[in-house]
């Protein structure tokens, strides 16, 4: 299998003033290309803050992360800009869409960044739209979609460039029961059909329950890591 | 991704409609007024430059070399009808005009004073085209071949006791340095709105006057150059100086714009023009800081966006870009704006004008350097001065959207990302 993340010794350390906070103690991980992995645990465990320094928004205190072999220890921010832009796709709590763009333009912003050309953009989006089940919503903007609607649009994004992984923070927070049985639909659909690599943070049993692979974090250490084998498709 | 970033930047302004509008509508007053009050100091500036170059010796004069040092009438200019017409080739320069002029002293039975001798062309120089002409006058104006006829300033004829009809005398020194006189007969008395030309001005047949100093037919005092635009006098002096240079008259007659023969009138309107300018940029200083600080509410108010938006991909500059393409439609906005609601008041202004008669309490004329200006104020602006605003105002709005683009540029993603 290919190794689509490769964490090694991973610590993130908060000053605040004179405290120290240890958001992150050592943290040792390999996540594998299709996986469909949720990182789950306490409020406070860390989970947040490996998911954000997963995505190179942050970055560790000591340890290394790699992407397909991309040390981020190596790169300067444009660089890491970039990987953000071409391997990786992120799913907010929040959505997190861009309020003036219509749901077709969020999804291709990313595209649009990559310098695709319009045509193959266009025929992309409206792909991936359908795939989430939202052709028929592409010219709305995010205030005349739902909460569902538009965390269906922000997956829309996260995969419509293909990135290597998909990094879920809490994709199901800001909705109903109903809605989030939705979503991970869309989400496993995606990572079974297309191959797409889904990482969650979460503490939401109907996620946990869904992913093939659990890692367990308490105050910042890894507690568990059980692959489900037996969960069926 | 330069299409997705103006869509992002025009859809941001449009969003927030009302603060938009406050901002569009704060450049555009900001700019109404610079343009007014410029048009306005153009304006009145312009007047009060082409009334003392009427009244005095134009926008460039032609004089012999010695005459600004030594203003006496043997300081004269020969064959002024070459030198005139040597001048006149210049496209900037709208006529060319002979002045034959002296001190004199002006006596009655009774009295006697200082003053200028004009001397006048009644065939050719009119109410309308000479300045010196222009303005109230009691009796009668001076007809051709009238040798005795003169016409006297309103506060001369006043110290003198003159009215239209009486006689008196005038004396003066010709070009040999003897002392000539000859009598003459008041047909006017013309108020022409500048005290310090009423207090001197005697008019006579200017034949009549060439003859008295001793000139011959196309010699003259000075030869008044005005031009289409005042402030082309100094390149125009300059030009007509270099063309003298290589001429026969080189060395004998030069070229000096009004900057350099009327000087205080020139440090009154440098001094006032600074001031205007000062005014001008405190204006669009107020502007920009308004601008200023609804951009950086704006960005301040989006730094989660910003912080996803630099999550997603977008590079540091690029976020920065979207800020200034809010800030470029703005300055566009603004701008059109502002042409909008100056437009009619521009136009009122500029056609009709205001008139501040009707504002004085005492209902005095209004004097600018003892030169009588009309009460009716009009703004006309240079068409570069105009381009000149609207281009600091972008420049402004462009330049205050630089901080919170920096601001929005410099976002830390993870920390955006919370705010709530």
């Amino acid at each position: 299998m290919t190794v689509t993340y490769q964490i090694e010794s991973l610590t993130k350390v908060y000053r605040q003033g004179s405290v120290e906070v240890h958001a992150l103690r050592g943290i040792d991980l390999t996540i594998t290309q299709g996986e469909f992995t949720v990182i789950s645990g306490p409020s406070g465990s860390g989970k947040s803050t490996l998911l954000n320094i997963m995505g190179a928004l942050d970055s560790p205190t000591d340890g290394d992360v790699s992407l397909e072999g991309k040390k981020f220890s190596t790169l300067g921010k444009t660089a890491l800009s970039q990987l953000r832009r071409d391997r990786i796709g992120f799913v907010f709590q929040a959505y997190n869409l861009i309020p003036v763009l219509t749901a077709y333009e969020n999804a291709e912003m990313v595209l649009a960044l990559q310098g695709v050309k319009k045509e193959a953009r266009q025929a992309r989006v409206l792909e991936i739209l359908e795939e989430v089940g939202l052709a028929q919503m592409a010219n709305r903007k995010p205030n005349q979609l739902s909460g569902g609607q538009q965390q269906r649009v922000a997956i829309a994004r996260a995969i419509a460039s293909l990135p290597a992984v998909v990094l879920a923070d809490e994709p199901t927070a800001n909705v109903d029961s109903q809605t989030a049985g939705m979503l991970l639909d869309v989400m496993e659909k995606l990572n079974r059909e297309k191959g797409v690599t889904f990482v969650f943070s979460t503490h939401d049993p109907h996620v946990m329950e869904r992913a093939r692979r659990t890692v367990s974090l308490v105050d910042g250490r890894i507690d568990s890591d059980v692959v489900h084998a037996d969960v069926v498709h | 991704m330069n299409t997705t970033l103006i869509k992002m930047a025009f859809r941001n302004l449009v969003k927030n409609q009302r603060r938009t509008l406050i901002t569009l509508l704060g450049i555009a007053f900001g700019v109404m007024i610079s343009i007014l009050f410029t048009g306005l100091q153009d304006a009145t500036w312009r007047e009060t430059i082409n009334t003392a170059a009427e009244l005095g010796a134009g926008h460039v004069v032609l004089q012999q070399k010695d005459y600004l040092d030594e203003p006496s009438v043997s300081n004269r200019l020969s064959r002024a009808d070459i030198i005139a017409r040597m001048a006149a080739k210049d496209s900037r320069i709208r006529t060319v005009r002979e002045r034959v002029v002296s001190h004199a002293m002006v006596a009655t039975a009774a009295n006697s004073t200082s003053a200028m001798i004009y001397g006048i062309n009644p065939q050719t120089d009119t109410p309308d085209n000479t300045r010196l002409l222009k303005g109230k006058l009691v009796g009668k104006p001076l007809k051709s071949g009238d040798s005795q006829g003169v016409i006297i300033g309103a506060e001369l004829a006043e110290r003198l006791n003159l009215k239209p009809g009486q006689k008196l005398v005038y004396t003066l020194t010709d070009t040999n340095g003897e002392i000539v006189s000859a009598l003459g007969r008041v047909r006017g008395v013309l108020h022409t709105g500048s005290r310090r030309v009423d207090q001197t001005l005697c008019m006579v047949d200017m034949n009549g006057l060439r003859r008295l100093l001793g000139y011959r037919a196309t010699d003259v005092t000075q030869l008044a150059v005005f031009l289409t635009d005042y402030r082309d006098s100094k390149d125009v002096a300059r030009a007509l100086s270099a063309s003298l240079v290589t001429s026969s008259f080189a060395g004998t007659v030069q070229a000096l714009p009004w900057e350099t023969v009327n000087a205080d009138l020139f440090g009154l309107v440098q001094t006032k023009m600074a001031s205007a300018h000062i005014f001008e940029l405190l204006i669009l200083f107020l502007v920009a800081a308004g601008i200023f600080n609804t951009l950086y509410v704006s960005v301040m108010e989006r730094m989660r966006e910003f912080g996803i938006l630099n999550a997603l991909g977008f590079s540091r500059p690029r976020i920065f870009s979207l800020v200034i393409w809010e800030s470029v439609f703005t300055a566009i906005g603004g701008l059109a704006l502002a042409l909008l609601v100056t437009a009619w008041p521009y136009y009122h202004m500029n056609t009709t004008g205001l008139d501040l008669a009707k504002m004085a309490a005492d209902g005095k004329e209004m004097v600018v350097n003892d030169i009588a200006m009309n009460t009716v104020i009009h703004v006309d602006i240079y068409f570069e001065k105009l381009l000149s605003i609207l281009a600091v105002a972008a420049g402004a709005t462009l330049l205050s959207g630089l901080y919170p683009a920096w601001r929005a540029g410099n976002v830390v993603p993870v920390e955006s990302i919370k705010l709530v």
